[in-house]
């Protein structure tokens, strides 16, 4: 007869807790450790001790492949929150762990892509190692690929992107990052190396299995010996609006009651910058007005950065707030008037918020013959949203 | 990778001191009763299977690959092509550090967590804790394990094993 038995518990639930105690040995014994179980049996005929009989079994373990990427979050290489770029970022970047949860030293092979790239705005510059930890690449970083990766170490590796200034607010990208596992040392910079692969074979030597799983992502596959995270970028610009208006202050005849807009009338000019951007502010403002030939600026006038009330499409400044500025060129206030224009900055606009710019002039001419003057407001740094 | 397997003392010889009659291989003119127990060990992985009504049944095949985290099963051929029982038949089992007890063993399994110097069923057993106390012995603490099969009949053969996790 034969039978066979399996020292198997009924109940496996209440043992489960004891996996945890298994010593810290965390991505599990070396490869190529020689396992070697020894059975001593002793057994009785006739109620007389027999010689006990031994029996032995050797195997040695396997390699275990299986790589892990974690993505942690945008650093703040540049200014920033996570997930959240500026146009004409050229250093965003997208921090990701990589774990090397084998049981024996590999190297890894790290690419980067933009699996979703809205209207090709972003661009990927650089993939290193950040074996300094200090967040940009330096001395001793290296490019593309990780070298003589412990079991269960872990390296910090940036994706550094590149946003175009031309991108648009809310406008989406997406970065995945692959580790690739291949034979230790034997990567090289912006060379190759050999990629390690499933033995076809069980063999008495150590095989090599790909245990790591399928995320989903782009090239990963399961068991195939790499992995990938992405993460999920959103680009956040200051979407500015300028809108100008003018009002007639006085005029000669009536003064300040129901001022008509007749030859000698003062006329003030509110230039309102709005921001209704995705969250970014709207800096560096700066607003240039060319100035009609029929109207005189009239000095001492300018105020920056008022509070702004618009309805209907006009905006009215508020001159009790904001600050002065005098009409010299040279001096630093934000405010001049030279050679028929009136120019100055304004302090940054943050998401769904309005400053004004404010100026007075004279109507010189005939009514008739008084045109609007022309205004340009920009961003010098290009973070804003064209209107 | 393929497992070697090594067998000792295949031809059982009834011990020495006891018994007054020398067997041999081929002594079939001896009408002397004798257990002839040979014993192969064995590595078998323990796959479990789900079928579509959702029933697992686990089998044991030939490790394809001896990797962290495998399950095995460390088992013990048996076979008695003597003439007379063996009894109190006991397999005593030292685990190699690199495997470990499986938390679905069975909870009457006799073991030992100090070296072999003691057994008892695992939820019997502690350990020393680092200052000086004891906390409940686990799989993972298990040093040795001890099997018994009361009796193995002349022409009786069989297989004994017990799971193992690699670490």
């Amino acid at each position: 007869m034969t039978r066979s038995t399996q020292l198997l518990g009924a109940v496996s639930a209440f043992a489960l807790i004891a996996m945890s105690s298994a010593p810290a040995m965390a991505e599990g014994i070396a490869a190529g450790t020689v396992v070697t179980n020894t059975v001593e049996v002793d057994y009785q005929v006739g109620g007389v001790v027999q010689d006990t009989i031994e029996a032995t079994n050797t195997f040695t373990i396997d390699r275990r492949v299986s790589v892990d990427v974690e993505y942690v979050g945008a650093t703040g290489v540049d200014a920033g929150t996570p997930f959240e770029v500026a146009p004409g970022q050229t250093t965003a970047a997208f921090a990701f762990d990589v774990t090397n949860f084998s049981n024996a030293a590999i190297d890894l092979d790290l690419n980067a892509a933009l699996p979703v790239n809205t209207n090709s705005r972003a661009s990927i510059t650089q993939v290193f190692v950040d074996n300094d930890n200090d967040g940009t690449f330096s001395a001793g970083d290296t490019v593309d690929f990780a070298s003589d990766m412990a079991a269960d170490e872990t390296r910090r590796v940036i994706v550094v992107v590149s946003v175009a200034n031309t991108a648009l607010d809310a406008e989406t990208f997406q970065v995945d990052l692959n580790a690739n596992a291949f034979e230790v040392n034997t990567m090289t910079a912006g060379g190759t190396g050999t990629e390690i692969e499933e033995s076809a074979s069980d063999t008495t030597g150590i095989d090599t299995a790909l245990v790591d799983g399928d995320t989903g992502f782009s090239f990963d596959a399961d068991r195939d010996g790499s992995d990938t995270d992405r993460a999920f970028a959103e680009v956040s610009a200051a979407n500015v609006s300028v809108i100008k208006s003018s009002v007639v202050i006085s005029d000669p005849v009536n003064n300040t009651t129901n001022p008509k807009a007749i030859p000698g009338a003062v006329i003030r000019y509110c230039i309102a910058v709005s921001n209704s951007g995705g969250g970014a502010p709207a800096t560096n403002i700066a607003i240039s007005d060319a100035l009609p030939g029929e109207v005189d600026f009239n000095t001492g006038t300018i105020r920056r950065n008022t509070d702004v009330s618009i309805a209907a499409g006009v905006a009215t400044c508020d001159i009790t707030t904001g600050t002065t500025a005098t009409d010299d060129v040279v001096d630093a206030d934000g405010g001049q008037f030279d050679s028929g224009v009136v120019s100055g900055s304004l302090n940054n606009v943050g998401f769904d918020e309005s400053l004004g710019f404010t100026f007075d002039v004279t109507s010189i001419p005939a009514v008739d013959d008084r045109t609007d003057s022309s205004t340009t407001v920009s961003e010098t740094d290009d973070n804003d949203t064209p209107d | 990778m393929k497992t070697l397997n090594f067998v000792f003392a295949t031809a059982l010889v009834a011990a020495a001191p006891m018994a007054p009659v020398i067997a041999q291989e081929n002594a079939t003119a001896s009408s002397q009763a004798e257990p002839k127990v040979s014993l192969k060990s064995d590595v078998m992985a323990i796959i479990t299977s789900t079928d579509e009504t959702g029933n697992q049944t686990t089998s044991l095949e030939e490790p394809k690959e001896y990797t962290p985290g495998t399950k095995l099963s460390f088992g013990m051929n048996y076979s008695n092509s003597g003439t007379e029982a063996a009894t109190n038949v006991t397999g005593t089992n030292p685990l190699n550090a690199a495997v470990r007890l499986a938390p679905d063993a069975d909870p009457a399994l006799l073991v030992s967590v100090d070296g072999g110097n003691t057994f008892g069923t695992l939820d019997r057993l502690s350990v020393p804790t680092e200052n000086e106390g004891t906390r409940a012995a686990t799989h993972g603490d298990v040093t040795h394990v001890r099997w018994t099969i009361a009796s193995i009949a002349p022409g009786e053969s069989g297989r004994i094993g017990f799971p193992v996790i690699i670490r």
